[in-house]
């Protein structure tokens, strides 16, 4: 019987979750500041002086992102020590062969409960593909409900929108020759197919009709280059 | 170049053609040098009432001289078209064309002698492609050339 498979990796220890986070939420930060900053540069100042040198004060918001890393940095460095330490500790308590035993079911239990999660997780992931449409669909269909189309067409200046369109400039582009004479050589050519493709039947008709009247068997041998 | 939609159509392409086309082809070919006799005819007349007296009407010339006058005109008409396009007009409508009897370009002095045949005797021996095993009629059969489907110009063999 093959063994059943674990649900996908586990998440992250408490080191790297505060990490991860830390780091994470102190990027964002910075790329806030900065781009506050940059809108902030492009306002021109109403008095119109020119702008001061920057001083002492304005190093104070990169200082206190400086102080917040070196304080996530302590801070994973403690998780990361006390975590380590507990595993070591767990490692080196010896487990009599009686806990092994009284242990087994409970570790089956886990196992036949990963089953029934990993079973349980397809179904539920099909279910929510299959929700995202019917949501998506009902959140545009409410969207358009509330809507007042007539509102914003009435706002739209379709008479500028008209008299700015260059008609004559457009006629213009359109090769109407080259449509014309494009679609009648069509027309022309599929009634001369048309005419062509009844001369070839009337052909096999009146040859199989000799054929037949001189008890001829085989077909005619109509390929190029066969001619005897 | 437009596609053949008619798949029996598609599948003729390159083959030789039946006793019906052949016909019908030979009468808008015969209708053509009708056409382009009147024509002579015309301008004739309308040269001589600029160069002499006589009013502008159609010249009537004598039986032998419009037999004469047919005659060279087809020959010179069929002769131009096989031994170059390899189709006279009604040919071409009907999208037939004379090739040799492999399949490449009949040569002028076949052409020529198939001309001559055909307009000798008035294109009547075409039946006879009717009865052969090869849709040959005894013009091809003489002359060493076949009248193939090709709707499409350079489509089915090579010229």
């Amino acid at each position: 019987m093959p063994r059943p498979q674990p649900v996908p990796a586990p998440p992250p220890g408490p080191g790297d979750l505060v990490r991860r986070g830390a780091r994470l939420g102190l990027g964002a930060l910075g790329l806030a500041s900065r781009a506050a900053g940059s809108m902030l540069a492009q306002v021109p100042e109403a008095d119109g002086d020119a702008a001061t040198p920057p001083g002492p004060l304005s190093l104070l918001p990169g200082a206190v992102v400086g102080l917040a890393i070196e304080a996530e940095r302590r801070a994973s460095a403690v998780v990361v020590a006390v975590s380590e330490r507990t595993a070591e500790l767990a490692d080196h308590v010896p487990v009599p062969g009686l806990v092994h035993r009284a242990l087994r079911p409970v570790e089956d239990a886990m196992w036949r409960l990963n089953e029934v999660a990993r079973r349980e997780q397809q179904a539920n992931q099909q279910q929510a593909a299959a929700f995202i449409p019917v949501i998506v669909n009902q959140v545009t269909e409410n969207v358009l409900a509330q809507l007042d189309f007539v509102r914003i067409v009435e706002q739209v200046p379709l008479d500028d929108i008209v008299s700015a369109i260059d008609i004559e400039e457009i006629v213009a582009r359109v090769d109407l020759g080259g449509v014309i004479r494009e679609s009648t050589m069509s027309l022309t050519t599929e009634t001369v197919d048309a005419l062509r493709s009844q001369g070839i039947a009337l052909d096999d008709f009146a040859s199989r009709l000799v054929d037949r009247i001189l008890f001829r068997g085989r077909d005619r041998d109509v390929v190029i280059g066969d001619a005897s | 170049m437009k596609e053949i939609k008619n798949e029996r159509s598609r599948e003729a392409q390159g083959r030789r053609a039946g006793v019906v086309s052949q016909v019908l082809a030979l009468v808008l070919d015969a209708g053509w040098i009708l056409a382009e006799y009147v024509v002579l005819l015309a301008m004739f007349s309308v040269l001589r009432g600029l160069f002499t007296s006589a009013s502008f009407q159609l010249a009537k010339p004598d039986t032998w001289v419009s037999v004469v006058l047919l005659f060279v005109i087809g020959v010179a008409t069929l002769d131009s078209a096989w031994s170059g396009a390899g189709r006279a007009p009604g040919m071409g409508l009907l999208g037939l064309r004379v090739v040799a009897v492999d399949g490449t370009r009949l040569g002028s002095r076949r052409a020529f002698w198939r001309a001559v045949l055909v307009v000798g005797t008035l294109g009547l021996l075409v039946v006879t492609a009717l009865f052969s095993r090869t849709n040959r009629s005894l013009y091809d059969k003489w002359c060493g050339s076949s009248v193939i489907y090709e709707w499409r110009p350079g489509n089915s063999v090579p010229s």
